[in-house]
């Protein structure tokens, strides 16, 4: 039992270290704390997935990024962020003493011969991220190891799973939301109610990885909830699509099933005319798919006082929400240069701030807002701007100016469609738009607020 | 209600055959002296339509690939897949592995619970059992086509191909 739980504890480890985002953080914030980024050409070499994150990282650090390339001729000429990816001989050819070259790809031992065929010496000007992916010499020998770890991981959801059953009895169903995001979390809460009624599911409990997500469910009046760990939920979630979902009393609330069935969870749903609505739509509601809206507390003393203790003014205050997971955030300039215009043509200028790590916007009223009221105020507020995150499903439900934001991105075409607001039906009011780097943007994003 | 003591049992059946499937697995790879880039497809039997869209997009799927391999290994049940095959490219396919029906199944199971699958692919829109893609069939003019080059073989962008593998031949047999 005492070898289990210790070889369970190190998948365990291993499950919450596979969060890409945080362990990129985790590598920039320590080159970052010694001082490596100063008076440095810093490149990002590889403009995927992972490049957004350490951009990101970047952009909410106010550290300017020098170049971005990419060995891929369909994605030089496009944008990460505000830089324009070009082929690696076109900036690194001329010597750079001070290069600092970021890779975070599968293929950074292919791409350090490249450099350095350049001259550049691995130790000097390269840094690859530590801890993303598995090297292949490791990964061959843990191949070795693969049916012990399979079925320590299938065991440890199966005690998952039985430590529920123990607790709420064999006749409960347990509907799972595997995931971290708040407007995952949204989707799934607003379309439950007419689900669990059509399937005759009374008797349930709602899995979910965070309190913010308890909230949410909460505000749909779900209070039959459990807060359990992500590496509790991932164990859980293997062993049902092993044993099969028809044999448990488990239904997965999210449209990739299992990390092996492909199909869904990395492929399809990005390259079709799909919605993230229209997946769960079919993959978990089997088109029982009616939406329900959150309940509004009828709390009229609370957000009066929120806007008196803030000094936010009715109807002429632009609530901005910086922070998105799974998009990348504006520079720090655009958003300055946002402000002072909106300040200008007098509007008063706050930050959403989700959690301490968020940190306001330089000359605005920082704000932390409950889900239970966060509709009601931003009505009051009269206008909102945002980066596309969860918080814009949430607030498809107001009745107010909203401006959602898309930063460019790797796959940006489908990525846009796959995420949108307006396409997935949700709100059909909300005006999108590209951050495209061109020089009128923030005019034309004031223009929208103003006109 | 499912018993908890039947999960149980269901869940050693189930890694049993797992184990199973991983030594098979690896016997093949011996046996044939596969190579880490080369891809393996496993056509399970009685999706005729998965097996005719894998082939003819085969080429793309290989040109997809950041590595090149030397060719691809498909390991079925099928006794006569040589007949859809036999109209790819040459070369392009290194060997046909037939095992039986139990030891595919098994192999499946390994794939399901195991972690290391960078080039093994389940050349079925209903295998392993959690997939659901074929739910998307119809919906906003998805095909099975679509489904198969894209969702099984990773495709994103890929030219629709002018006619299958065989032509006519297997258009409704």
């Amino acid at each position: 039992m005492l070898i289990h739980k210790l070889i369970g504890n190190i998948v365990y480890r291993r499950i919450k270290e596979c969060d890409a985002k945080s362990i990129i953080e985790k590598n920039l914030s320590k080159l970052e704390s010694s001082g490596t980024f100063k008076n440095r050409f810093i490149v990002i070499f590889g403009a995927n997935w992972y490049a957004e994150f350490v951009m990101n990282y970047f952009n909410q650090h106010n550290i300017r990024i020098d170049a971005v390339i990419d060995n891929s001729d369909k994605k030089c000429g496009n944008y990460l962020g505000s830089v324009k990816i070009t082929k690696p001989e076109d900036v690194m050819l001329e010597y750079k003493e001070n290069a600092l070259v970021i890779i975070a790809t599968r293929f950074a031992s292919e791409m350090i011969e490249q450099l350095k065929g350049m001259s550049y010496s691995k130790r000097k000007h390269v840094y690859v991220i530590k801890g993303l992916f598995t090297d292949e010499r490791k990964r061959l020998k843990m191949q070795l190891f693969d049916m012990l770890i399979a079925k320590l991981k299938m065991s440890k959801g199966y005690y998952v799973y039985e430590k529920l059953v123990r607790k709420y009895g064999e006749n409960t169903t347990f509907l799972v939301i595997p995931v971290r995001g708040t407007g995952d979390v949204y989707i799934v809460c607003a379309h439950l109610r007419k689900y669990l009624y059509e399937k005759k599911i009374n008797n349930y409990v709602l899995l979910l990885p965070t309190i913010s997500g308890r909230k949410i469910a909460s505000c749909f009046g779900f209070e039959q909830t459990e807060v359990i760990p992500i590496s509790e939920i991932v164990f859980l979630k293997d062993f049902a699509g092993f044993v099969g979902y028809e044999n448990l009393n488990v239904k997965m609330m999210h449209w990739a099933q299992t990390k092996n069935d492909g199909i869904v969870s990395e492929n399809f749903p990005f390259s079709d005319d799909l919605t993230m609505v229209d997946v769960y739509r079919k993959t978990v509601f089997d088109d029982i798919f009616i939406r329900e809206k959150m309940k509004r507390e009828l709390n009229e003393p609370v957000i009066n006082e929120i806007f008196q203790k803030n000094g936010i003014l009715e109807n002429k205050t632009v609530i901005i929400s910086p922070y998105a997971q799974t998009f990348m955030g504006l520079p720090l300039k655009t958003w300055d240069n946002i402000i002072i215009r909106l300040k200008k043509a007098g509007y008063q200028v706050c930050t959403n701030t989700g959690t301490k790590e968020e940190k306001p916007l330089p000359g605005t009223i920082p704000l932390y807002i409950d889900y239970k009221t966060i509709i009601q105020v931003v009505e009051k507020a009269g206008y909102f701007i945002g980066i596309r995150s969860g918080l814009c499903d949430i607030l498809s439900e107001a009745d107010c100016k909203k401006i959602i934001i898309y930063p460019k991105c790797i796959n940006m075409e489908n990525t846009r469609k796959f995420f949108s607001i307006v396409n997935s039906g949700l709100d059909r009011r909300a005006i999108e738009i590209e951050y495209n780097n061109e020089d009128d943007f923030e005019e034309r994003v004031v223009g929208l607020i103003v006109n | 209600m499912v018993r908890l003591s039947i999960t149980k049992k269901l869940l050693k059946e189930k890694l049993k055959s797992a184990c199973k499937g991983y030594r098979i697995y690896r016997k093949i790879k011996k046996a044939n002296n596969i190579k880490k880039e080369d891809p393996v497809i496993v056509f399970p039997y009685g999706d005729k339509e998965c097996i005719i869209h894998t082939l003819t997009y085969l080429d793309q799927f290989i040109d997809k690939l950041m590595v090149k391999p030397t060719g691809v290994y498909i390991i079925t049940d099928i006794d006569n897949l040589e007949i859809y095959t036999n109209y790819t490219k040459k070369n392009k396919i290194k060997k046909i592995i037939n095992i039986n029906s139990i030891e595919l199944n098994q192999l499946i199971d390994y794939y399901s619970c195991s972690d290391f699958f960078g080039n093994m692919f389940i050349g079925s829109i209903v295998l392993p059992q959690s997939r659901i893609g074929k739910e998307y069939i119809g919906f906003n003019n998805i095909t099975k086509e679509d489904l198969i080059v894209k969702g099984v073989l990773g495709i994103r962008e890929y030219t629709k191909a002018s006619s299958t593998v065989g032509g006519e031949k297997f258009a409704d047999s």
